[in-house]
């Protein structure tokens, strides 16, 4: 085979600047997605960069300070302290972190896998393979998300590398469901017909003549459902299941929040709100890339 | 001339919810090398259906496909590719034909790679471009994608790809009926240049009768799933035979008095075309046909050879030929 460019490239179109320029065009004339991009951005930014930014880097860990415990929000602590005096600003900050961390592994063990799958099952139209598969996806998608996951995750022993587990178990039957249902609406276009008269191979069909028309909802999703990791994560953390303290993940700080609410409830409402903005930021621009790669 | 093609008592038929749908029902022709059929018929007669049966889409229900000796009736996956290369289809609409997400010189670049066991780059981007110079593009199309080009180019680059491999025949179903009138006689006129160059034999599928008097060497007439009547061209226009031939020739629209003047008379189109799925006893055109008796209802009509090749399925063309000569009334 003659490759003159990468494999993602190939998927994505390897169409010239002009698409991508109206493309561009097209997500930025609206003010909802830009505004997702910045939040998008800030958050992953102040991910990467917290260990350097964040104002008190010994409360991210085991730290102790009980002449600090509970402070309000103030210049010195923005979004207070804890039970343990520590800064909760600090936390939430490094709280990106593990949020964006789980989603990235979550997402990259299952969006490949998931959707070739899907592709697969799509193209055997009417075969065993497609039952095969489709019956495994409605099972996995018959059970509720959080039950599966919090099934899965109290079986394990609870902390990160399990809930991520628990996850990743049932989140590839959407890029599954996702792949199967543009396949079909592809597989009987032309132009797949007419490369297998031609006679190329499965790789082929489904790698060059299938993928890069179902690449742009496939992108969609992958953004809109880092928000929506992120909160199934937060989840089983607040239930315990997930990242155990005195990790600072979003949803145990949460939990361990909760509980002096409502007398002291900065500790409780700042991560819940840092969650709520990066699922907000993902959506906003999830939605924005779809409407982008819709225009053409 | 050796036969290139020949199909024996082909038939489809495909299961559907309301029934089995005929779609072509034991029909048989064949085809010389460096010769055009033309498969002509209204919509719903299973000109489609045959020419997917002989480009490999699906395997025929019944009856064979013989091509260049090797019977070839299966789908394409099953067919050797050596058969795959010698055998081109281009598809009515180039707008779903080519994908969208490719590059010309990736859509045209498959072919050569299956077939032509390229795979140095820069050989491969000079082969695009002399298959780009054959249809007449220009070189620089080869980077653009289909939504760039207009839809008569579109047709082009899939004829170009279809050359790729270096076909023997092709197979072209309805190429120009999607296409803006402007540029339907360009894709006719390089698609005859091209057959003449390379020696291609084409199926050329249409609805449009009078596009067969320049293109076609020899004509079949399909109707709900059979041929009523297959001849050289020359004969055809001059003497068609079956009423239904005479009604499709007399809805050509003429241009001049003279084309009037030999247009035959008599034959109106005559209501719908009966539903596939249940097609009439007998001889399927019965129910339009105004020279229809009772026999017509019940038997079906035997092919009846008639010198140069030519037959024609009907029980009284002759009685028929002979009251339109002798200008008798109508009704026989
Ligand atoms: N895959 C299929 N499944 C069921 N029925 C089919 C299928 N393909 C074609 N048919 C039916 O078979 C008959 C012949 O169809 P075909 O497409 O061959 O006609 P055609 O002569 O090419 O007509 P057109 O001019 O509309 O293209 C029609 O009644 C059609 O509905
Ligand atoms: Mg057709």
């Amino acid at each position: 085979m003659v490759e003159k460019d990468g494999i993602l490239w190939k998927l994505l179109g390897r169409e010239h600047k002009e698409i991508y320029r109206r493309r561009w065009y097209k997500f930025k004339s609206n003010p909802l997605s830009v505004l997702g991009l910045g939040i998008v951005a800030t958050v992953v930014f102040s991910a990467i960069l917290a260990p350097y930014i964040i104002p008190y880097p010994e409360s991210v860990g085991l730290y102790m300070n009980f002449t600090e415990a509970f402070q309000p929000p103030s210049l010195k602590h923005p979004f207070g302290t804890d039970s343990y005096g520590r800064d909760i600003f600090s936390r939430t900050i490094y709280g990106f972190r593990y949020s964006l961390l789980l989603a990235t592994v979550v997402l990259s063990i299952v969006v490949v896998p998931g959707t070739i799958l899907g592709m697969i099952a799509g193209y055997y139209r009417d075969t065993k393979i497609e039952t095969a598969i489709m019956r495994l996806t409605d099972i996995f998608l018959g059970v509720p998300p959080l039950i599966l996951a919090l099934a899965i995750a109290s079986v394990l022993s609870p902390n990160l590398i399990n809930s991520m587990f628990a996850i990743t178990l049932m989140w590839w039957p959407w890029y599954t469901r996702l792949a199967y249902s543009s396949t079909s609406a592809v597989v009987n276009e032309p132009f797949v017909k007419a490369a297998q008269l031609i006679g190329a191979g499965l790789k082929h069909i489904l790698f060059n003549e299938i993928a890069p028309n179902i690449m742009s909802s496939i992108l969609t999703k992958v953004t809109l459902d880092v928000g929506w990791v992120i909160l199934i994560g937060a989840s089983l953390s607040f239930l315990g299941l997930g990242a155990q303290p005195p990790t600072p993940d979003l949803g145990t700080m949460v939990a361990e929040g909760a509980k002096y609410l409502p007398y002291y409830w900065w500790p409780t409402i700042f991560p819940a709100m840092a969650i709520v903005y990066i699922i907000l930021g993902f959506n906003l621009l999830g939605d924005g890339i779809r409407d982008a790669l819709s225009s053409d | 001339m050796s036969e290139i093609l020949k199909v024996i008592s082909l038939t489809k038929h495909f299961k559907s919810s309301v029934g089995i749908v005929h779609a072509v029902d034991d029909i048989s022709f064949s085809i010389e090398e460096g010769k055009t059929i033309g498969l002509v018929g209204e919509s719903g007669s299973g000109k489609s259906t045959t020419g997917h049966m002989i480009a490999g889409i699906y395997p025929p229900t019944r009856g064979k496909i013989i091509f260049d000796g090797v019977d070839i009736s299966v789908d394409a996956n099953k067919r050797p590719l050596s058969v795959k290369k010698k055998i081109g289809m281009v598809f009515q609409d180039p707008s779903t034909s080519l994908n969208p997400r490719q590059t010309i010189e990736d859509i045209i670049s498959l072919p050569l790679k299956v077939h032509m066991r390229i795979t140095n780059y820069a050989e491969m981007r000079k082969t695009v471009r002399e298959l780009l110079e054959k249809v007449q593009l220009p070189p620089d199309f080869m980077n653009r994608y289909p939504r760039d080009l207009g839809g008569g180019e579109r047709q082009l680059v899939a004829i170009a790809r279809a050359l790729a491999s270096e076909p023997t025949l092709i197979i072209l179903d309805e190429p120009t009926s999607a296409l803006d009138v402007s540029v339907q006689a360009k894709i006719i006129t390089t698609l005859l240049k091209l057959q003449k160059e390379m020696g291609l034999t084409y199926i050329f599928i249409t609805h449009d009768l009078s596009l067969m008097r320049n293109v076609a060497d020899k004509v079949a007439i399909m109707y709900l799933g059979k041929i009523y009547e297959m001849a050289d061209t020359q004969n055809f226009f001059e003497e068609p035979l079956h009423p239904y031939t005479m009604m499709l020739i007399s809805s050509i629209p003429t241009l001049t008095d003279e084309e009037e003047k030999i247009k035959p008379r008599g034959i109106e189109s005559l209501g719908e075309i009966p539903s596939a799925v249940n097609p009439p006893k007998g001889c399927r055109f019965h129910t339009r046909c105004p020279f229809a008796r009772e026999e017509c209802k019940t038997n079906e009509p035997k092919g009846e050879k008639i010198d140069g090749g030519r037959i024609v399925f009907c029980h009284f063309w002759r009685e028929i030929k002979y009251k339109l000569t002798t200008n008798a009334p109508e009704k026989i």
